[in-house]
């Protein structure tokens, strides 16, 4: 298990204690799973749902979300209402 | 050493709904305030749920039909994970395992490019990184674009050069703008393509090294760009260099690819089925009753009129192009089912109507409304199936009726433009100009066609233009 792609994957900072901690669980949870694989699982469908719900569409018809300007407010930072992040190109 | 291209293209096509692909947020233009059009579900606030759009769903079952594709009742959105800030979620849903079109094709010129997929997804916010020329110091971010649903588009790679990446691309916006899911107007992203554009020595069978190549604005772009890179790999190859599997920017000012710096862009998505949304499961009447509604798609109709009506297909390119010019020639056929006729009108329509068209700026939309009246096109056209007009005189009528508001068949007699067709009348005028231009009959006898000028010339002045040109012929000949 490569505990430095993961955290990079997912964005999170692990400190050298962290990264040792996590590496052991995550090895026992592969070992669960590699359990999992020896199941003969021939002829069974795979679910991809487990509520048994289907569909649950909407109409196309607008409905307006009146506060907006609290989502704004929420931005991390702001710059009128445009959210402002780190620049992401060079 | 001889090389051949392997092309393969993705396409997003964005969808013509009100609303977004999970929330009901209205689908807003690029110049509407940032943040304008937003809510919990499309910002991922916590605990908010999707919910997705049947419209869209319907589309693109729609879609799938006119690719002959094979439609999933069965289809299932995922996740597909990765982080950049116009996507707030730091997941976009799409479909993954189970896209809802599958395995389709569409013809060019006799060859049949394969679909692999298409398939639902949602499009991210839009990043601005300068205003105008001024560079930021940071980026803004604008999450009205986030949610709009898009149909992704992948084919084979079945494409050999860039022009049949070209018609491939012109006939798939074809298709999707008849069956009206898109407008599909690029500057407006509207329709985004992708290309995959690989090498190999020809003859063989694998694959080279495939490069992708963003940032084509326009189906020109496509083409230039795949010019470019094929001849960039080409020149690479001969020289013993290795291709690298990368991803490059056309930059269109230059002419040039380049290859694409973004930080920390993880090819890693880790897609797995989103616990948020059940599967899709569409019943099959639903399936057969949206590709019933699509009725006859271009490439059919095409088929159809050149068997019907023994026409040229590049007679007809026009006409099947959109379905409102379809429709506007659907109008003339069904005042008459007479060939020589309908083939006067297509040429009428392929000229002077298109030209009105283009001259007036109409829409395409406005045809039905503001286009030329359709029983004229057909009324001049019969007038020449019967002789009864010269082209030139057809012409003239076309301009007299659009500006009189007239039917032509009347504006015909007013205007003195019925061409006669009376044996003895012009028979008389022949004569009297053979009388007059000995000469030129006698060079005429003697084989020379051109000799007739000036007796052809006497006959239309003497019959005010009104005589058959053709019928002229035929008596000068048998004199």
């Amino acid at each position: 298990m490569d505990i430095e792609k993961v955290s990079k994957l997912a964005r999170l900072e692990l400190s050298e204690e962290e990264k040792e901690k996590f590496s052991k669980q995550f090895e026992n949870i592969m070992k669960w799973i590699d359990e999992l694989n020896e199941t003969n699982t021939d002829g069974i469908e795979p679910i991809f749902s487990i509520t048994g719900m289907e569909n649950n569409l909407r109409n196309d018809r607008e409905e307006f979300f009146g506060n907006r300007e609290r989502i704004i407010k929420n931005f991390p930072n702001r710059e009128y209402d445009f959210a402002k992040v780190k620049k992401v190109i060079e | 050493m001889e090389f051949e291209s392997v092309i393969g293209l993705e396409i997003h096509t964005q969808l013509k709904t009100q609303t977004k692909m999970f929330c009901s947020c209205k689908i807003v233009d690029s110049n509407s305030p940032a943040n304008s059009s937003i809510c919990p579900v499309c910002t991922a606030q916590p605990g908010a749920l999707p919910k997705p759009n049947e419209k869209a769903v319907e589309m693109a079952i729609k879609i799938g039909h006119a690719l002959n594709c094979s439609i999933n009742k069965f289809s299932v959105f995922a996740r597909k994970n990765y982080f950049y800030p116009d996507l707030p979620k730091g997941y976009q849903i799409s479909q993954y395992e189970l896209p809802i079109c599958e395995n389709g094709y569409i013809e060019i010129s006799n060859k049949k490019i394969r679909i692999k997929r298409a398939h639902l997804e949602e499009d991210a916010g839009k990043s601005l990184h300068a205003i105008g020329s001024e560079k930021l110091e940071h980026t803004l971010v604008d999450f009205n674009r986030c949610g709009v649903p898009l149909v992704e588009i992948v084919s084979e790679a079945d494409m050999r050069t860039p022009d049949e990446a070209y018609e491939y691309l012109t006939e798939l916006k074809k298709l999707l703008r008849w069956i009206d899911v898109s407008n599909c107007d690029m500057e407006k992203g509207e329709l985004r393509c992708d290309v995959n554009v690989s090498i190999r020595e020809k003859g063989t069978e694998k694959f080279g090294t495939k490069v992708e190549i963003k940032n084509l604005n326009s189906f020109k772009a496509v083409k230039d760009a795949l010019n470019y890179e094929i001849k960039r790999q080409t020149e690479a190859k001969l020289k013993g260099e290795n291709i690298e599997h990368e991803t490059r920017l056309w930059d269109a000012s230059k002419g040039i690819t380049v290859v694409m710096r973004t930080k920390e862009m993880a090819n890693d998505y880790r897609y797995f089925p989103d616990p948020d949304l059940p599967p899709l499961n569409i019943e099959e009447e639903k399936i057969e009753n949206i590709k019933k509604s699509l009725g006859k798609l271009p490439y059919q109709i095409k088929k159809e009129y050149v068997l019907k009506f023994g026409v040229k297909e590049e007679d007809i390119e026009t006409i099947t192009s959109s379905r409102y010019l379809n429709s506007y020639f659907e109008k003339i056929l069904s005042f008459t089912s007479e060939k020589e006729t309908i083939k006067n009108s297509l040429n009428i329509i392929n000229t002077q109507v298109l030209g009105y068209i283009n001259q007036q700026k109409i829409d395409e939309a406005d045809i039905e409304t503001k286009a030329p009246n359709p029983k004229f096109v057909f009324e001049i056209a019969k007038l020449l199936s019967a002789n009864e007009v010269s082209s030139a005189g057809a012409k003239k009528l076309f301009e007299e009726a659009i500006k009189t508001n007239e039917s032509p068949s009347i504006l015909v007699e007013k205007l003195g433009l019925k061409q006669t067709n009376d044996l003895s009348e012009i028979e008389k005028f022949v004569k009297e100009a053979v009388e007059l231009n000995k000469k030129a009959f006698e060079d005429f006898k003697n084989g020379n066609e051109k000799a007739t000028g000036p007796i052809v010339g006497y006959v239309m002045k003497q019959s005010k233009g009104r005589a058959n040109p053709k019928i002229v012929m035929d008596i000068l000949k048998k004199l």
